[in-house]
């Protein structure tokens, strides 16, 4: 500990004579017109200025390293990083599941269970049919969402809206199960086999 | 880390051997004549600055050799003794 504090003090008694240096051709009354003029005053300003500039360089780097080591021994506490978010609390944590229609959770041709699924989701009702058809007879797809999308730019709302809003998406869906699963991807890798569960 | 402070003590003691020297070497300062009021300030200013420097560079090196033993003593089996 005291080699820090030696450094420290040596750094701290060269700042105040770098200042006292600097500041001398004024105090003391250099001759010459200028104080900053004469030779003298031309050294002690350029000597006092780079005496500042090393006493603060030495007294930063002691002064981390005096840390450090306090740190090392335990004096002082340890960084810790803090948390980038919120902890969130036990109850809030616990995960909700949301039902899943029994329509949805089907394999496309398998026949639906006969005990009834939970309520569906308000303004999906119908959807489940929809990617059903899509998926067994995706040649008769594009027409039925073309028809879909001609019911609601008619305008008449409700679930019509979701349907046009999702015409695109099982248009593009359709397509892609024509040309025959796909052979390809996304970005050039092999498809899922969903069916198969493999790549 | 600790090397470039032990370099900034050094420097003022550098520092301090210059300014000693600086109104000879500038050649403000005749030789034989009377010392103008810049050479005094300059000198003792100087011959201070070499001083603390010159004690400030060896009482933090004696402590880091002074800790490097300790350290050393803190491993079993480096240092016997001591």
């Amino acid at each position: 500990m005291i080699r820090y504090m030696a450094a420290l003090v040596t750094a701290a008694i060269a700042g105040m004579a770098g200042v006292w240096l600097a500041l001398a051709p004024l105090a003391l009354g250099y001759p010459e017109d200028r104080a900053y003029g004469s030779i003298a005053g031309r050294i002690d300003l350029g000597t006092g200025g780079g005496l500042c500039a090393v006493a603060v360089l030495t007294g930063v780097v002691w002064a981390i390293a005096w840390r450090r080591r306090l740190r090392t021994d335990g004096v002082l506490p340890r960084r810790t990083a803090r948390p980038a978010v919120r902890a969130v609390p036990p109850e809030e944590a616990q995960t909700q599941v949301i039902p899943v229609p029994e329509e949805l959770r089907t394999t496309p041709g398998a026949p639906a269970a006969a005990a009834p699924g939970p309520a569906p989701v308000p303004g999906t009702e119908g959807l489940a049919s929809t990617v059903t058809t899509v998926a067994a007879e995706p040649e008769r797809a594009g027409a039925g969402v073309a028809s879909a999308e001609a019911a609601a730019v008619s305008g008449d709302g409700g679930p019509m809206d979701l349907r046009a809003l999702l015409a695109p998406l099982v248009d593009a869906l359709a397509e892609d199960t024509a040309r025959g699963g796909g052979e390809r991807g996304f970005a050039g890798r092999p498809a899922y086999d969903y069916a198969e569960e493999t790549w | 880390m600790k090397r470039t402070g032990l370099a900034g003590i050094a420097a003022v003691f550098a520092i301090g051997v210059w300014l000693c020297a600086a109104p000879w070497a500038s050649g403000q300062q005749p030789r034989g004549a009377e010392w103008t009021v810049a050479t005094r300030n300059d000198v003792w200013l100087g011959a201070a600055l070499a001083l603390t420097g010159f004690a400030g560079f060896f009482t933090t090196l004696a402590g880091q050799v002074r800790e490097l033993y300790a350290d050393a003593r803190r491993r079993p089996g480096r240092v016997q003794g001591g």
